[in-house]
C-alpha cells in the first residue's frame, strides 16, 4: 500500500456517491471493528464493479477471428495487412505477439471502432483480452478512508 | 517452601498505568523491580485503540531486561515478545486487544516493557499491563 495508491484510492471513494454512506474517517465517532469492516466492505465492494488493470497478454490473427468474427476480423486485419503504417504491427500479429494491453494498441482497437471498421462490442472484446480484475480489499479501503496514508509530514 | 502466584502489580509508565502510544516511536515503562523469590513471570498486556482501526494497526512489545536493575537492554537488543493487532478483521485481530506472555525472570532483577504502535501518530493506541509473578521461597 503506497502513498500513490492510498491516495487514488481515497480520490476515488470521494468521488463515489454511493460510498459517502458507508465512509468512516477518523473525525467521526469510533465504531467497533465489525461495523468498521463491514463499512469498508461496503466501500471495497462498490469500488470493484468494473474496476480492472492491464494484465500481459499477446494475441495473433486467430484471437482477433475469435473475437472479432470472420466479418470484423476480415476488416480489420485487411487494413493491418495492406496499410504500411501496420507493416510492424502485421509481423506481430502473424507471430501472435501484439501485445492488446499496449497504449498503442488500445489506441488502434478504439480507432477503429470510431471509424467503422469494428464493432465497439468487438473493440470492448478485444481490449477486455489485456485487462484483469483489480480488487481493492476492505484492509486497503480502511487506510484510504482513516490513515495513515504514508506521506504525512 | 511456600509458592504464590498471586504478586500481580499494574506497569507504571511515569507512575501512571497507562500509556498512549501517541507517534510511531517507541515507549519505555517505568522499571519494574523483579522479586528475589521469583521464579517465573506472566505479564498481560492490552492494548486499546483511541479510533476506529485501519489496516496495521498494531503494538509490538518488547522487553529490555536488567541485570543489575541499572543498565537495561537496549531498543534494537530487546527482547520480542509479540504483537497485538487492534483489526477486527484480522485474526487474531481485536479491540481492545489482550494477551499474556510468560517471562523468564530468574537471575534479573528488573525490567522494562517498551512498545511501538505502528500507526500511533494517526490513532492513538492505549497501553496497560499487569506484571505477576511466581515465587517459591
Amino acid at each position: 500500500m503506497t502513498p500513490q495508491f492510498l491516495r487514488a484510492l481515497q480520490a476515488q471513494i470521494n468521488a463515489t456517491p454511493a460510498c459517502a454512506v458507508h465512509v468512516h474517517t477518523n473525525e467521526m465517532p469510533k465504531i467497533s471493528g465489525i461495523e468498521a469492516r463491514a463499512k469498508d466492505q461496503a466501500i471495497a465492494d462498490i469500488i470493484n464493479v468494473g474496476r480492472t488493470r492491464p494484465k500481459a497478454f499477446e494475441i495473433g490473427k486467430g484471437t482477433i477471428v475469435e473475437v472479432l468474427g470472420l466479418a470484423g476480423a476480415n476488416a480489420f486485419l485487411d487494413i493491418i495487412d495492406g496499410d504500411a503504417t501496420y507493416r510492424h504491427v502485421k509481423h506481430l500479429l502473424q507471430d501472435g505477439r501484439l501485445r492488446v494491453d499496449s497504449a498503442l494498441v488500445v489506441q488502434l482497437v478504439q480507432g477503429f471502432v470510431q471509424a467503422g471498421v469494428i464493432s465497439e462490442a468487438g473493440g470492448s472484446a478485444l481490449l477486455a483480452l489485456g485487462q484483469e480484475p483489480d480488487p481493492v480489499t476492505a484492509a486497503e479501503v480502511s487506510r484510504a478512508v482513516r490513515g495513515p496514508w504514508g506521506d504525512e509530514e | 517452601m511456600a509458592n504464590s502466584n498471586n504478586n500481580d502489580a499494574a506497569v507504571q509508565w511515569s507512575a501512571s498505568s497507562t500509556k498512549s502510544l501517541n507517534t510511531t516511536g517507541r515507549f519505555d515503562s517505568d522499571a519494574v523491580s523483579i522479586h528475589a523469590d521469583a521464579v517465573q513471570a506472566s505479564l498481560q498486556v492490552k492494548v486499546d485503540n483511541s479510533g476506529t482501526p485501519a489496516a496495521n494497526d498494531v503494538v509490538d512489545v518488547w522487553i529490555k531486561w536488567s541485570s543489575d536493575a541499572s543498565e537495561y537492554d537496549t531498543d534494537e537488543h530487546a527482547m520480542y515478545l509479540g504483537r497485538l493487532d487492534t483489526v477486527a478483521a484480522n485474526d487474531p485481530g481485536e479491540d481492545p486487544a489482550t494477551r499474556t506472555f510468560t517471562l523468564n525472570v530468574s537471575g534479573k532483577q528488573s525490567f522494562k516493557l517498551t512498545s511501538r504502535a505502528f500507526q500511533g501518530g494517526t490513532r492513538a493506541i492505549t497501553i496497560s499491563a499487569i506484571y505477576n509473578e511466581h515465587r517459591m521461597a
